[in-house]
């Protein structure tokens, strides 16, 4: 691994985790967090291996006590709670966002990376709360989905902006 | 900010506990969480409350940092115990309405589910609690280290964590800066639909991005200026040794939860 390949995850693991931070209140009631629009991005500019370590790092970070996951919180206990599938499915779902990135489908992709993480999300939701599948898609998927769409537009805008300036940097290393 | 980001839940101190090697740490955690899916009796787990009681009061812990590692798993403690209560099949019947009945079969298993869920909890938390995010990334990649001749880079992603976590703070700084920046430009977050208000986010989120990947590319020719070349041949000023005190954790405390499991 190149030391370029390896500052560029670490960053990209670190922008989303300031992202959590970033939260927009919405009319509805579920703010919106940066952190799925990081992710986003990181899938759509970085390779899948290096955006599924980028992940990867972000959950790690959590784990070891740092107050990285939605609502300033941490722990083990936050991915094996109700809401923690929303988590750990980013991993499965950066890397074959970025993989139909690559192939120039990100549209596709992002859909793909939005239902990957509600499918997982919502049975953990299901089981842990014990409700079943329907009702945890209802409660768990469809107040965000506005929310999921305007992030898609946005990593898009952000992603076209960045990619020039990646490939020109890529170029000099 | 009103904490410090990077310290996370660590709580620093001087003690016993904190004093142990991460790995020590790391690897009690470890044992503990596979402990408690192997026993199955109360008295079993009054050991494993009694060990890690040991370690809350040595560590100085105080009760509030505990309590919130476990209030995310609340309500699924809560429905695992009344789940179980409600819906376990047995022969002691105490209570019967129409097809609910409580047994003390119920009560038992509901009651041993919930403890067990506080106890794996309460096992990470200490470790966190008492050793700091770098502490434990270091131990990480000491543990992990075998795994490199599997190609599993180890070293990488402790140093990416490393870097990672030196970052968040100087990117949560940069992100205040480029909202008042952009405010003094006229930028306007605040009205309009939800549609404009996204749209108003751009000129916030480029400049973010561009200038944490502009970092990171500073941060690499940095890095291989200074003839960094991955973790081969890699020395570093404070190696992990263990100590007497892990010794006697791996050495003695270990073997008897083994034992406890084996009796229990």
């Amino acid at each position: 691994m190149s030391t370029k390949r390896l500052t560029y995850i670490a960053l990209c693991a670190s922008l989303i985790a300031a992202l959590t931070f970033f939260c927009v209140p919405t009319p509805w009631g579920v703010p919106i967090t940066g952190q799925t629009l990081a992710v986003l991005v990181t899938g759509l500019l970085l390779s899948p291996v290096d955006a599924f370590f980028a992940v990867l790092l972000y959950i790690t970070m959590g784990i070891i006590g740092l107050p990285v996951f939605s609502g300033a919180k941490s722990g083990i206990g936050v991915l094996l709670g109700p809401t923690g599938g929303y988590i750990y499915s980013f991993l499965i779902g950066v890397y074959i966002l970025s993989l139909f990135a690559q192939k120039n489908k990100p549209i596709l992709g992002s859909l793909v990376f939005t239902a990957i993480v509600y499918l997982v999300g919502s049975f953990q939701l299901a089981i842990t709360t014990n409700s079943t599948f329907l009702h945890a898609l209802k409660i768990g998927m469809l107040p965000f989905l506005p929310g999921d769409f305007l992030k898609i537009y946005l990593s898009f805008v952000i992603a076209k902006r960045l990619v020039p300036l990646f490939k020109t940097q890529n170029q000099k290393a | 900010m009103a904490f410090d980001v990077t310290l996370g839940q660590y709580i620093p101190g001087e003690s016993f506990v904190h004093r142990l090697d991460p790995r020590t740490k790391l690897i009690m955690a470890l044992a503990l969480i596979v402990v408690l899916f192997m026993i199955e009796s109360f008295i079993g787990y009054l050991w494993v409350a009694g060990f890690l009681l040991l370690a809350i009061i040595n560590g100085d812990i105080p009760l509030s940092s505990i309590t919130r590692g476990l209030k995310p798993l609340t309500l699924i403690i809560l429905l695992t115990v009344i789940l179980n209560i409600f819906f376990t099949e047995g022969t002691q019947v105490l209570w019967q309405w129409k097809f609910i009945k409580i047994t003390q079969e119920g009560i038992a298993k509901g009651l041993l589910l919930g403890v067990r869920l506080i106890l794996l909890i309460l096992s990470t938390t200490i470790m966190t609690l008492t050793t700091s995010p770098l502490a434990i990334t270091d131990g990480l990649e000491y543990l992990l280290s075998p795994l490199k001749k599997l190609k599993f880079p180890a070293h990488e992603l402790s140093m990416m964590l490393t870097i990672a976590l030196r970052f968040i703070p100087t990117l949560l700084e940069e992100t205040d800066k480029i909202i008042k920046a952009q405010m003094a430009r006229g930028a306007d977050f605040e009205s309009g639909n939800l549609f404009r208000r996204a749209q108003n986010m751009v000129p916030l989120l480029v400049p973010l991005f561009v200038s944490a990947f502009r970092r990171a590319d500073d941060l690499a020719t940095a890095m291989e200026s200074r003839c960094y070349r991955g973790g081969e041949g890699r020395t570093r000023l404070n190696e992990l040794v263990f100590q007497r005190a892990d010794y006697f954790v791996l050495g003695i405390v270990l073997p008897v939860l083994v034992l406890v499991v084996v009796l229990f």
